[in-house]
């Protein structure tokens, strides 16, 4: 995946420098930014918070900032603030999810099924140290390659790679307990 | 990982977007604390944030009421309007605004021209970020003026180091019909403590931070001489 963070044709490596509305990085990459601070473990109460910090610091810093890889450093801006957030606050220890995700939903079903999925998620995600679960979710969530991990994070690319394959399989092995106590029998959990 | 997890990963992968609503409601607290940053800067005053908001007339108030600076703030934020027009860091504490819930004419940067990207700023750069719950209050533009013209004037008071005029001036207008008591209340206990009275800015700050214990401006509140002596004397 391009470490572009926005959509096709904003902000593309390389061009030359020419004015660039904030609110246009803004609205291309809000939720990316939003859901990533959502899966690093920002306690619900404090996402509005967090993504602030996140465009307060992007609005301040983008002018001088390298033109070619604004993803990267948006999520490297992402990943510190979720982490200041995760050690500053007194996170809610159960239930990390309000219902807003029901908005998305197309019917009560889809919606209660998602809802469930979402939670699940986040539950397994809990089980990662905080380093495991970054690089699991730029890897496997937001679909960041090594490399591109490796620059968001500023860790060597062996570094990535090792937390990642550690944390698929912490994550698989959590994703099987959990159907195996929820469905005891093997039945396909789809 | 076994295709089932794949399966699974792929189901939650864009499952939980904010809303609208999410979208709007943290740019329009983003656009305030910038605007905060300006306005304790040297270019951007809340002169011309009001101006902003006439331009705007007819939007709440309680968004836009959050570009208010009192005294110096310590967001630190650089903004850099259309004329590209860097300002440096804010010196000193700020009044932040109220939560947003309509969007601001758009602040344009330059394009990064920079090798090196940077790294997030310190957290403690990135103040005023608490935002209470909006007014509920409709207000004219013209009274959100004077209003948003005494809290600049007192800044330059306080930036003079004149904390008597300051305390003064807002005496002087004290009134009931205010939609920036938090704002107006924040910089008074900034005043008193210029002013040299700690004892006053210390029930001021206890009044404060009674009845706006979610503002944004309470963490200038809460280092001013005012709140200090209160922990002093717990």
């Amino acid at each position: 995946m391009a470490l572009s963070l926005t959509e096709p044709g904003l902000l593309a490596a390389g061009e030359a420098a020419t004015p660039v509305a904030f609110e246009t990085v803004y609205s291309a990459n809000f939720r990316r930014v939003w859901r990533t601070l959502r899966r690093l473990g920002v306690a619900d109460a404090q996402l509005d918070d967090a993504a602030q910090d996140v465009f307060v610091v992007v609005h301040r810093k983008l002018q001088s900032f390298d033109g070619r890889s604004l993803g990267g450093w948006l999520y490297a801006i992402t990943v510190r603030v979720a982490s200041d957030y995760r050690r500053g606050a007194s996170r809610r220890a159960t239930s990390p999810l309000s219902d807003s995700i029901a908005d998305a939903a197309p019917s009560p079903a889809r919606l209660s099924e998602m809802h469930e999925s979402v939670r699940l998620l986040h539950t397994l995600l809990e089980k990662l140290d905080e380093k495991k679960r970054t690089a699991f979710v730029l890897s496997e969530l937001e679909q960041l390659s090594v490399p591109e991990i490796s620059e968001v994070l500023g860790v060597n690319q062996n570094t990535v790679y090792s937390r990642v394959r550690a944390a698929r399989s912490q994550f698989d092995a959590a994703l099987r307990r959990h159907r195996q106590h929820t469905n005891p029998r093997g039945t396909k959990h789809r | 990982m076994t295709p089932e997890t794949r399966a699974f990963l792929e189901q939650v992968r864009d499952a939980e977007d904010p809303t609208p609503e999410d979208e709007r409601r943290v740019l329009a607290a983003v656009r305030a604390t910038v605007a905060v940053g300006a306005a304790a800067g040297t270019g951007v005053t809340v002169a011309k944030v009001s101006q902003w908001l006439a331009s705007l007339g007819g939007w709440k108030v309680g968004a836009l009421a959050a570009c208010v600076a009192v005294g110096a703030a310590a967001v630190g934020a650089t903004v850099t309007e259309p004329s590209n027009e860097s300002l440096p860091p804010a010196k000193a504490a700020a009044v932040a605004p109220p939560p947003q819930r309509r969007p601001a004419p758009p602040l344009v940067v330059p394009r990064p021209t920079a090798e090196t990207p940077e790294a997030p700023a310190p957290r403690q750069e990135d103040p005023a970020r608490r935002h209470p719950p909006p007014s509920k209050k409709l207000v004219t533009s013209q009274s959100l003026r004077d209003e948003l013209t005494l809290l600049e004037t007192v800044q330059l008071d306080l930036k003079r180091g004149d904390g008597a005029q300051a305390v003064e001036r807002l005496e002087s207008h004290k009134t009931d019909d205010t939609q920036l008591l938090a704002e107006r209340r924040a910089a008074m206990v900034l005043a008193l403590c210029a002013a040299g009275r700690p004892e006053l800015a210390r029930e001021a700050a206890s009044e404060f931070l009674s009845q706006h214990p979610t503002s944004a401006q309470r963490s200038a509140v809460e280092r001013s001489c005012g709140a200090a002596e209160k922990r002093l004397g717990d």
